[in-house]
């Protein structure tokens, strides 16, 4: 498992990917995901020095031995342990790179393109701002 | 608080929008309801909580709809084939069972305040439920075709406070947008629709 700089390391290089990405339309939505995967580094940075250490470790397992998932339980420590301001940055990171990566499976509902759906504008101020928040609740500069 | 169950709200969506699509596990329920033996409902339900294993669960699905007449065994039959394509082994398939079972027991206070919160914002076309390993996965199906933010920060409060206020229980929520359509079918098949608009 990582450490916490091993961590920053890679959340810094998504959100540097992020950053491209935003100005480089029609490649905009790449950023959500970029920036929700530098948001889960950073998160994971930040967690090593608590006592649960790594998200994936600490899930707990109920009698039958079985562990909810890495994504749920990362979001469940994020809403016990932060600010609501903090997990809904974070949150809407998540659910916005959802959304922009699935659009287009089969099956799905939808009848447009993730590049379409979010525009460069908007892409920007998802990354930039929800970063921002969910970086300053952590202190991370 | 309002005493209502998982089914009942299956219901409730059903008589929103008849077309509404039943799943699979609804429609096992359905078949074990309109039974008439309260002996044989009894012996599934024991057999679901206490002795369902890796090994068993082929042999426990053929007793289940044993007694149900051909038409019954021939939906149950085809849905079942449908499950496979997603919950392609045995393991999956029991975890899949009880875990319907356990929601079912446990969440429809959860659900019920779902249902409330959500189906009051007006571009929430439809919510989807499963259980999937330890979490409950809620997909709110929004009727836009264009990123809104300030309705995703709406829907973020509403989930919110679904967390607070039931800090012991996983969950993950989606927000699918799906536009104008009007589709019902979901790419979950054993998810179960508890609102549709």
């Amino acid at each position: 498992m990582a450490n916490s700089s091993v961590h920053l390391s890679q959340a810094r290089h998504n959100e540097e990917v992020a950053d491209r990405l935003i100005s480089d339309p029609p490649y905009h939505d790449w950023a959500i995901t970029a920036g929700f995967y530098a948001a889960i580094h950073y998160f994971e940075s930040w967690l090593f020095n608590k006592p649960e250490q790594h998200s994936e470790t600490s899930r707990p397992k109920n009698p039958n031995g079985s562990l909810p998932s890495v994504h749920a339980w990362r979001l469940h420590l994020i809403q016990q342990k932060l600010t609501p301001e903090a997990f809904k940055s974070y949150e809407k990171l998540k659910v916005s790179s959802e959304n922009a990566r699935y659009l287009d499976f089969p099956n799905a509902l939808a009848n447009f393109t993730a590049f379409d759906y979010f525009t460069p504008t908007e892409a920007e101020k998802l990354v930039r701002k929800n970063l921002g928040v969910f970086k300053g609740e952590l202190n991370i500069q | 608080m309002v005493n209502t169950t998982f089914l009942d709200l299956n219901e409730r969506a059903f008589l929103r929008n008849p077309q509404f699509d039943i799943s699979l596990i609804s429609e096992l329920e359905n078949l074990k309801i309109s039974e008439p033996s309260k002996e044989n409902t009894s012996i599934i339900k024991n057999t679901i909580e206490k002795s369902i294993s890796d090994e068993n669960i082929l042999n426990w699905l053929l007793n289940f709809i044993s007694p149900f007449s051909e038409d019954k065994t021939k939906t149950f039959v085809y849905k079942l084939q449908d499950l496979l394509r997603y919950y392609y082994n045995s393991s999956s398939l029991r975890s899949l069972i009880k875990g319907k079972y356990k929601v079912q027991g446990l969440e429809s206070e959860i659900l019920t305040k779902i249902v409330m919160d959500f189906g009051e914002v007006g571009e929430v076309q439809s919510i989807y439920v499963q259980k999937h390993l330890e979490e409950i996965q809620v997909s709110v199906l929004l009727s836009i075709e264009h990123y809104d933010d300030t309705l995703i920060d709406k829907l973020l409060d509403l989930e919110y406070d679904i967390r607070k206020a039931y800090s012991d229980v996983l969950f993950e929520f989606f927000y699918p947008p799906i536009g104008p359509s009007n589709k019902q079918d979901f790419i979950y098949p054993a998810a179960s629709c508890i609102y549709s608009r």
